[in-house]
């Protein structure tokens, strides 16, 4: 079967100080039609640059390596001109940081409509038109004269807004959204998530989301991977990955989480540090900070098994038994 | 990472100033901005009406609310980037209500209270290596040798979960949560009176957020430090508030102790926001607000 999106094998490398590193490692992850794929973990554990890879959007000298194709086709030998043309009209990304990338000196109208004159031939005004019902849609007031104004002269979660809404004027069949609702209130995240999820029945949209909102993450997609050290560690679905997770990182991380009823004296958090994809030992790179290391961790690299309809990268994954709530202990090894 | 009780050589200072942290009065902000209705070149927009809070040394106040109700504005009036319209700020005991005249008073200033800016990213000098950054801010505003300052570096960073190395590059290099904790080391920095947290954790994992959360509840406790701390994340405010300012279209609609307002909140508003939160059985739907 031909997925929308499948990612097979990614590797990325990335230069600092003229040096390459490797910051993503054989990640593979597809994304069907109409379906919602979560992509949560670690700060700095690729998951901005598996979404960026898509649309070959890397840093500047940025290498990768393995295959992603888009509707059966591999965009792997796309021309500069086709993946201009592929992110104007087939996907497109909505940015983790609206105010780094949205251009400053532009008006809000001109951003929004920029692509739809010039790669659409669409006229001005119906372009600008369409912007306005669609900021409207996405709950900011006077959008006319929003549209007017510059990115300086609005919040933080109303330039994000109007990132959203610049992807969805594309109307594109994928969108990659990272981290498009952590400048948002709680209500405006609802009204805007209602949005993508009409999207998704209606025309079938699929989204590759990133999110740091295990409960948000957990409502809104069919499954979610896990990331850690460039690597994707657990592919499960939400229930799954909520009651039964299986992968020691995946059951520190929703241990972690803040409780809204209630004030933890001290939130559990996971010993050691965070590594990146390059720093990772040979093995496991979860390791040094993984209460059920054993001999077989360090000596390899745990490859993808299927339990039970997850896909997970742990030797232990099998015997162990872990919680996801705090409380319950650390979780205890399966006798 | 150490723990992040860490027994730190520094960062130990203990406050101590007569009376409370900040003070604010009737504060206001008048935008005029362009392209009013009827072929009107300018109108104003009135971002705060008039919020007054209280904030003790060593205390946290939250500010939550909707996205373009006013929190960041009110952190750059208190900071001086933006000019307030009306009302009175008191920092650490001393009135801000008129821009900084000297760059000793901003120098002061500076050691008073802290930001941590939304935007990460264009709060970062994208020329400067992390350490630079940092050791900019130790220079300025504490009294410490070179190595001194080397190790200072080291320390916030291991605290906010960076290592060493990652010091050494530009802000380009790293990831978006990665950058949003520099912001908060370089803030750490400079041990501030008060430090004002916009959105500052927002971009983080939530075993990093868990750190970085520890982190501030220890230096609190520790130094005094007193917090504003704007947030979406309504069980992170409880985490780390003791009192919360809710703020919808620049209006102050309910205030009081973060846990009164989350376990019975009195506006309809607040309410509102408190029933958006997602958890088990969420359902994304329309709230409309109005
Ligand atoms: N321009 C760059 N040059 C070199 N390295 C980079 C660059 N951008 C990111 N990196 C590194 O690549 C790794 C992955 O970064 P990425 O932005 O994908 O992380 P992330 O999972 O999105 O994290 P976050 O949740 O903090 O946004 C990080 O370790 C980061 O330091
Ligand atoms: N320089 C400016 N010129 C004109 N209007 C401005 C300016 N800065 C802010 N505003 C307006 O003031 C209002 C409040 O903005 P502010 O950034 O304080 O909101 P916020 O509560 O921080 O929102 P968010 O949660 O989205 O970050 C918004 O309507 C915004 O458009
Ligand atoms: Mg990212
Ligand atoms: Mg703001």
């Amino acid at each position: 079967m031909t997925h929308l999106l499948e990612i097979d094998h990614l590797s990325v490398d990335l230069v600092t100080h003229r040096r390459y590193h490797k910051v993503l490692q054989d990640v593979s992850v597809t994304v069907e039609k109409a379906e919602v794929v979560s992509l949560v973990g670690e700060s700095g554990s690729g998951k901005s640059m598996t979404a960026r890879s898509v649309l070959n959007l890397l840093p500047a000298q940025g290498k990768m390596s393995g295959n992603i194709a888009f509707d059966g086709q591999s965009l792997m030998d796309s021309t500069s001109k086709d993946w201009q043309k592929f992110r104007a009209t087939k996907a497109a990304m909505i940015f983790q940081d609206p105010r780094a990338s949205i251009n400053p000196v532009h008006r809000i109208g001109d951003f929004l409509t920029e692509a739809l004159v010039h790669n659409r031939d669409m006229d001005r005004h119906e372009a600008l038109e369409r912007a306005a019902t669609l900021l409207e849609q996405v709950g900011i007031d006077d959008a006319r004269r929003r549209l007017r104004q510059y990115p300086h002269e609005l919040s933080g979660g109303m330039l994000q807004r109007v990132m959203i809404a610049s992807v969805l004027l594309i109307e594109p069949q994928l969108i990659l959204a990272d981290e498009p609702t952590t400048a948002l209130d709680v209500t405006t995240q609802a009204d805007v998530i209602a949005i993508l999820d009409d999207l998704r029945a209606q025309r079938e949209m699929a989204m590759l989301f990133i999110t740091h909102d295990l409960e948000l993450a957990a409502a809104f997609s069919d499954r979610i991977a896990v990331m850690y050290a460039g690597y994707i560690v657990e592919v499960s679905t939400p229930a799954q990955l909520h009651t039964r997770p299986l992968h020691p990182y995946t059951a520190a991380l929703l241990r972690s989480r803040p409780m809204l009823h209630e004030r933890t004296a001290r939130l559990p958090q996971i010993s050691g540090r965070p590594l990146s994809a390059f720093e990772a030992p040979p093995g496991c790179p979860f390791q040094d900070r993984c209460p059920y290391v054993q001999a077989q961790c360090g000596e390899s690299l745990p490859q993808p098994q299927l339990i039970g309809g997850s896909i997970v990268r742990c030797h232990r994954a099998s015997e162990l038994e872990l919680v996801s709530t705090a409380g319950a202990e650390g979780g205890q090894s399966h006798e | 990472m150490s723990d992040a009780t860490s027994n730190t050589a520094t960062a130990n200072k203990v406050r101590r100033v007569d009376g409370p942290a900040v003070e604010v009065a009737g504060l206001r902000k008048v935008f005029r901005v362009s392209g009013g209705a009827g072929g009107r070149r300018h109108r104003d927009f009135v971002a705060v009406e008039g919020a007054s809070f209280s904030l003790e040394q060593g205390h946290s106040l939250g500010i939550v609310g909707e996205s373009g109700s006013g929190k960041t504005t009110i952190a750059r009036m208190l900071v001086g980037i933006e000019k307030a319209s009306g009302g009175t700020m008191n920092v650490a005991g001393r009135d801000r209500s008129a821009a900084a005249k000297s760059t000793s008073e901003r120098r002061r200033r500076g050691s008073e209270m802290q930001i941590v800016f939304q935007d990460p990213y264009t709060s970062l000098d994208p020329r400067q290596s992390i350490n630079g950054c940092i050791n900019e801010v130790l220079k300025l505003h504490l009294t410490m040798t070179e190595p001194e300052r080397r190790q200072r570096i080291i320390e916030l960073l291991d605290q906010v979960g960076l290592t060493e190395r990652q010091g050494l590059v530009l802000p380009k290099n790293l990831s978006g949560g990665q950058r949003q904790r520099v912001a908060i080391a370089r803030a750490l920095a400079a041990e501030p009176a008060v430090l004002v947290l916009d959105e500052a954790v927002s971009a983080l994992d939530v075993s990093i957020q868990a750190q970085i959360i520890n982190l501030l509840n220890d230096i609190r406790e520790r130094t005094n430090m007193a917090y504003i701390f704007i947030s979406h994340n309504l069980a992170v405010v409880r985490q780390v508030t003791d009192q919360t300012l809710v703020l919808k279209k620049g209006v102050v609609v309910e205030q009081g102790d973060t846990e009164k307002i989350l376990d019975a909140p009195e506006d309809d508003y607040t309410k509102l926001l408190l029933a958006s939160v997602p958890e088990p059985g969420w359902k994304p739907r329309r709230v409309n607000v109005d």
